[in-house]
């Protein structure tokens, strides 16, 4: 069910974002063993004004490469992040039983951790939109009738949560009002966080 | 020589001086604050048995060695691991300061590095499981302006219980102290859903009135405690109980004694209440059920708005059609809070998800903005209810011959006491025992191991919104209706009925069965079925109902019993006291005078 939401241009960005910031975690030590093996073999050929060119240039070139798309991932990734998918945000009981979904989901917040799908790190699925993603979840039916209302409780949360717009969000429930339960989760998630 | 009248001198005021800070360690370490910090009752012992509670060996029974140690260890990281303990030494200059918006484990377990505030929330009995039937007590630390306590963190107190454990081990377990149990931080809105939307439970929201002192000494406290485990009994060391002692350390005194036999949450709320001079609470709130949200809609439409509301749910839009845009608007509001009940009661019931899918999307086609306005209405708070334990005392005629009766109840409530924290119609009793004396006689006449009766009113007589009711009870009795002569006979008993609202009365109708032993000599039978009918309604504020019930006699032949007729009336009832009057009539007549003192 889940496969056919994200479709495989998400599916690769997500993960090299990932990549990206597992990169940045580890950069120094590769900055350091890149620098050291490419710069020996070109100061070696050129010179040493090639070799500084060289070094100014590989620097900055590697330095790009591991710090670009982790600046990217602290904005993007979490845009690009899907909960339900690359979280496990209701995988096993999300199917149409709001009970089940409310009662037994995985909790990232608060000390208890858990993970089951193995695609994203727990850092990634521990931030605010993943709590975001998971109240939405967990409060859909209440959502969903206070959006078609237009205010309510947990409407009040997401937008405080979110600063999404209201009007945005009952848009998108309209587009997606005859769809599954991940499906309305989702269009009112990306809508609270483009909004 | 001046030189050692000097040194002589700097010793004595350094001696003095030490032993005045320690004079003054010993009297903060006797506060009452310290004590309640480190969980110490009323017989000066702390509760927690946890070593890794305390920073002393001693901390358990010394205060002042467990504040010395404290202090001693003073560090950003042991500020962080007490931050309760922290505030007060630093409240009393004892340690230097540390940002505890640095602890990371604190300010997540909060979810917030300022709380607002924090609130004691009491979830009303719910009858459909015998561990929630006296309501249960827990604490949310409120957040400033994010989402209206949805997202505050609330601290539930609770067994932990393995999933394959069976009702039986369950029990046996949670009444022995068979299950460890914590303090866990969940989200408040988990709470919202299971009680208020899946259970149908009302929860009343206290808000205390603290200080910012006594905001961070309780909150620190709090996370204190749920870094630890406690042994979990069901009747004593429980929710309420465990909830109760993190409180008082804002409150003037004890809240619950460590020799009560049962704590129970509608009698904390009760202490919260009147503890000390000053109020701890400064707001009492109600988040209503689901279901009451509904009922509630449901009696702001006008008439012909509820009779289009009714043809809507039966798929009959044609009066809905003829409504103006915002009658119509206030109705589909009405069916919306409809079906989130409904839905939550029935989750597979795809016709009903199909309806609410239409509500939605037609409200979707309007402006944004509710418009119904619900109206405030009377209410009857938990604090305000009797208290659980009862001592009765009747004076009875048992077909002309006067007698009486005495009975206890260590909790909880019947049909006719006055609602407050407790369901409306319904009953719930454990334990109760009751004597008859006359003369010639000192007899037992009933004991009720449990007996509850639980009436799901339909306020609005719209499909599924209540009706189905039910009732069971276990124990033994005389049936003194039958025969004058009647013996104690065990029984098990159970019912199931429907059960409506109209103009404030409650008609209801009820199929019986009851398996039982030898009622009087005459007896062969041990199967007793009977269909009972009967109104409750409330007079000059007290609560009082009648009945007729038809009993039949049922071996291989069914034997037709004479009929029974029961009128309970509350005369005059108090926080702690009531009068009632009853008559009984079957086979002989009964007319009691009861004056009963709830404790």
């Amino acid at each position: 069910m889940f496969g056919s939401e994200i479709d495989l241009a998400d599916e690769f960005l997500y993960r090299a974002l990932k990549l990206s910031k597992n990169l940045a975690t580890k950069s120094k030590t590769y900055f350091v063993r890149y620098l050291g093996i490419f710069g020996f073999i070109k100061i070696k050929n050129n010179g040493e004004n090639m070799k500084k060119v060289f070094l100014s240039a590989f620097a900055t070139a590697v330095l790009m490469a591991s710090t670009a798309p982790v600046m990217a991932a602290e904005d993007g990734q979490v845009e690009k992040l899907n909960p339900w998918k690359h979280c496990g945000i209701g995988a096993a009981i999300f199917d149409n039983n709001g009970t089940a979904a409310a009662i037994s989901n995985i909790i990232w917040d608060l000390g208890t951790t858990a993970l089951t799908t193995g695609t994203a790190s727990e850092d990634m699925c521990n931030g605010e939109r993943t709590k975001t993603a998971m109240f939405i979840n967990e409060n859909l039916d209440q959502l969903e009738l206070e959006l078609a209302v237009g205010e309510g409780q947990a409407l009040e949360a997401v937008v405080a949560m979110t600063g999404g717009d209201v009007v945005s969000m009952r848009n998108a429930l309209n587009s997606a009002v005859d769809g599954t339960r991940v499906e309305k989760a989702q269009a009112i998630y990306f809508s609270a966080l483009n909004g | 020589m001046r030189s050692l009248q000097a040194l002589l001198i700097l010793l004595s005021v350094t001696f003095y001086a030490n032993s005045q800070t320690q004079s003054d360690l010993r009297i903060l370490a006797e506060s009452w604050e310290w004590k309640r910090l480190l969980q110490y009752n009323e017989a000066n012992v702390s509760d927690i048995e946890s070593k890794a509670f305390f920073l002393s060996p001693d901390g358990q029974f010394d205060p002042y060695s467990e504040l010395k140690t404290f202090i001693e260890h003073a560090s950003e990281v042991m500020a962080c691991r007490f931050p309760a303990r922290y505030a007060f030494a630093q409240h009393h200059n004892l340690v230097g300061y540390y940002d505890l918006a640095n602890c990371d484990d604190f300010t997540e377990f909060m979810r917030t590095s300022e709380p607002e505030g924090v609130t004691l929330i009491f979830a009303d009995g719910y009858l459909k499981n015998p561990a929630s039937f006296h309501g249960h007590l827990f604490i949310r630390i409120d957040q400033s302006g994010k989402g209206d306590g949805l997202l505050a963190t609330s601290l539930n107190f609770g067994a932990i219980v393995p999933d394959d454990d069976d009702p039986l081990t369950y029990i046996v377990k949670g009444i022995f102290g068979g299950y460890d149990a914590r303090f866990s931080a969940q989200p408040f809105y988990r709470h919202h859903i299971s009680y208020g939307q899946q259970e149908l439970r009302d929860l009343w929201e206290y808000k205390l009135d603290l200080t910012p002192y006594k905001k961070q000494l309780l909150t620190g406290l709090l996370f204190e405690l749920s870094q630890i485990k406690y042994q979990y009994f069901f009747i004593d060391e429980n929710c309420a109980y465990f909830v109760a002692r993190a409180l008082e350390i804002v409150a003037p005194e004890f809240l619950v004694k460590s020799s009560d036999k049962t704590v129970i949450p509608s009698e904390v709320i009760k202490s919260v209440m009147s503890a000390g001079d000053q109020q701890m609470v400064s707001e009492v709130t109600l988040i209503k059920s689901q279901q009451k949200k509904f009922q509630n809609h449901f009696h702001v439409l006008t008439k012909r708005q509820q009779v289009a509301l009714a043809d809507w749910i039966k798929r009959d839009k044609g009066l809905f059609d003829g409504l103006s845009k915002p009658s119509q608007k206030k109705v589909l509001i009405t069916l919306g809070s409809y079906y989130a009940f409904r839905i939550q009661q029935s989750p597979d019931n795809e016709n009903l998800k199909q309806a609410r899918r239409d509500v939605i999307k037609s409200l979707l086609q309007y402006e944004p903005g509710n418009t119904i306005k619900l109206e405030e209405e009377q209410r009857v708070y938990p604090h305000e209810g009797q208290a659980a334990a009862l001592l009765r005392t009747e004076l009875l005629s048992l077909d002309g011959n006067l007698g009486g009766k005495i009975t206890m109840r260590p909790t909880y409530y019947d049909r006719i006491q006055p609602s407050g924290g407790r369901p409306n119609q319904s009953a719930m009793a454990m334990g109760q025992i009751g004597f008859y004396f006359d003369n010639d006689h000192l007899e037992l006449d009933h004991l009720y191991g449990i007996h509850v009766e639980s009436f799901d009113i339909s306020s609005t007589g719209v499909e599924g919104d209540g009706g189905e009711s039910w009732t069971l009870t276990l124990g033994a009795q005389r049936n003194r209706l039958r025969s004058i002569d009647a013996k104690v006979a065990a029984f098990v008993a159970g019912g199931y009925g429907i059960a409506t609202k109209w103009r404030g009365i409650v008609p209801y109708l009820f199929g019986h069965g009851r398996v039982h032993m030898k009622e009087t000599e005459r007896d062969n039978h041990s199967l007793t079925a009977s269909m009972r009918a009967g109104l409750e309604w409330r007079w000059f504020g007290e609560k009082a109902f009648c009945e007729a019930e038809k009993p039949f006699s049922i071996t291989t032949s069914v034997t037709s019993q004479d009929l029974i007729g029961r009128c309970h009336l509350s005369l005059n009832s108090t926080n702690n006291s009531d009068f009632r009057f009853t008559v009984e009539a079957q086979n002989t007549l009964l007319i009691s005078l009861a004056a009963s003192i709830y404790f």
